[in-house]
């Protein structure tokens, strides 16, 4: 209410005395003064974007040196490839072999069994008798373009004959490359026998 | 095999085992007795230990059956799928068939398993029991009662011993009396260790749900119900191979040596006992080294 009244009172007040209350420079205005509170900073849209870039972008780069140290100090997480290879399952399937018995003569007895497990349909076989009576294989060919790489061809071999050994490093650069014959597959056994041999050991059965 | 390949098995250091590999390696012309043992001794170490000790005149055969043995446990497990151990299983039926027919697979263990049923006529029944019982569950989750795994190792283990006392030429009611408890003995205490790898394909259905788990969610390792199914399995066990030691004195000259099986089964009990039966103690599935040397007092000794 006391408001209302003042309000009241400046509007009865006469018009003349108003411009004399309003200049009075009767003082001299004060320059040499230290203003000792925090300065107010400036509300512009302009300086208010200026002063957040800045903040963002300053604190992120050192952050972000700071992290580059930081790998400076730790082990690499890669691997220098071609020199260097990543750690492999044992059971890990890979290029496939054909394996030889330790006395050279083959192991795969033309069962046909891998043959007819291959869902993508990429092995033939051909067999007849040798001389000697014992059944063998005369063309055993993987298109290793339709191999799925399942191993269901390495389950399924009763006397562990063809197997998905531990090479995955057989690009080529024509499709006729990769239809892979008896040759080679016998040759892939030989090259990889010894890491494909360690790979199967149990100390007791399991069944 | 020489004396010094001998020893170094029966150390099992691996100096040894790396002079016996060098030894392979310089004498390439392997023959089919020697894939066997091979096989054997990477697959089944304790029973190739044992089968060193037999008569060397037995021991071949032996060997050929226990490689015949790996090889169908192997083709068991190679798929997670049944149907196709299933055709890896019908192979080595086949072969039985074959090698009966005077015809066997060009495969070194078919090849030596037929030597020596040429040589000691064996019977084509128990041949057939270790495929046929692998056969029969290998599309089970787990077995149904302590009894069925009783009769799975009856199956699967006891054979064997059966053709080491015949190839022994041993025909005697107690000494058969005697295989049958320790390779019942031996076969429980597979499927303990078998149960290790925390599935329960080799537990008995009834035990593990008396237990409180899941036949499909497994065991709890080191718990204390785990810990009291193991006992009841591990205590069926101990009794049968008491009960096959009980019988030592009955039994004919030469018959002991092929029930040496029973003491890597028995090691393995009191290394169970000792941890408490949890068979998940990082210790029991090591290698006993001193195995070789206590198979070796017990042949001497003439107990098992």
């Amino acid at each position: 209410m006391a408001a209302m009244k003042l309000f009241n009172l400046a509007k009865k007040a006469p018009v003349l005395l108003r411009p004399a209350a309003c200049t009075a420079p009767s003082f001299q205005r004060r320059t040499k003064y230290v203003y000792v509170n925090d300065k107010e900073p400036s509300m512009e849209w302009k300086d208010i974007t200026d002063r957040a870039a800045v903040a963002i972008f300053w604190t992120e780069i050192v952050r972000g040196h700071l992290v580059a140290l930081g790998h400076l100090f730790k082990e690499p997480a890669t691997i220098n490839y071609p020199f260097e290879k990543g750690p492999l399952s044992p059971r890990f399937r890979g290029e496939h072999a054909l394996r030889r018995y330790p006395s050279g003569e083959e192991r795969c007895i033309a069962c046909k069994l891998c043959e007819a497990i291959c869902p993508a349909q990429a092995i033939t076989i051909e067999a007849e008798e040798r001389s000697d009576g014992s059944r063998r294989t005369t063309r055993y060919d993987i298109d290793m373009t339709k191999c799925i790489y399942c191993g269901f061809c390495q389950e399924a071999c009763p006397v562990d004959a063809i197997v998905e050994g531990p090479n995955f490093e057989f690009s080529t650069e024509t499709h006729e490359e990769l239809l892979y014959n008896k040759e080679k597959l016998l040759s892939n056994g030989d090259k990889w026998e010894s890491e494909i041999a360690s790979n199967i050991h149990a100390d007791h059965l399991y069944r | 095999m020489n004396f010094n390949n001998v020893l170094g098995i029966l150390c099992g250091k691996r100096f040894f085992t790396q002079s016996l590999r060098f030894y392979s390696l310089k004498h390439k012309n392997i023959s089919p007795i020697d894939y066997c043992l091979d096989l054997v001794r990477k697959n089944d170490y304790e029973n190739f230990l044992c089968a060193l000790l037999l008569p060397k005149q037995t021991r071949n055969a032996v060997i050929a059956v226990r490689a015949f043995n790996v090889e169908v446990s192997k083709a068991a497990i190679a798929s997670k799928d049944p149907r196709i151990s299933l055709m890896r299983l019908g192979f080595w039926n086949e072969t039985i068939d074959k090698i009966y027919e005077g015809n066997p697979p060009n495969h070194p263990v078919a090849l030596q398993l037929a030597r020596a049923i040429s040589k000691h006529d064996l019977k084509k029944r128990n041949l057939i029991r270790l495929v046929k019982a692998r056969e029969v569950q290998l599309t089970e989750k787990c077995f149904q009662s302590l009894e069925n795994m009783e009769k799975y190792s009856e199956e699967t283990v006891s054979p064997i011993i059966y053709i080491s006392l015949e190839v022994a030429g041993i025909k005697d009611i107690h000494a058969d009396h005697a295989a049958s408890h320790v390779g019942k003995g031996q076969g429980l205490v597979l499927l303990l260790r078998i149960a290790r790898s925390n599935n329960t394909w080799s537990l008995p259905r009834d035990l593990i749900e008396s237990a409180g788990f899941d036949v499909a969610k497994g065991l709890i390792p080191h718990s204390s119900s785990t810990k009291d199914l193991v006992f009841k399995i591990a205590s069926r066990a101990k009794a049968h191979i008491d009960k096959a030691r009980s019988l030592s004195s009955k039994l004919p000259g030469g018959s002991s040596v092929c029930l040496l099986p029973a003491i890597p089964a028995a090691n393995y009990l009191r290394r169970l006992s000792d941890a408490d039966f949890d068979i998940f103690d990082p210790f029991i599935g090591e290698r006993d080294f001193l195995l070789g040397f206590s198979l070796y007092w017990a042949k001497l000794s003439n107990s098992y």
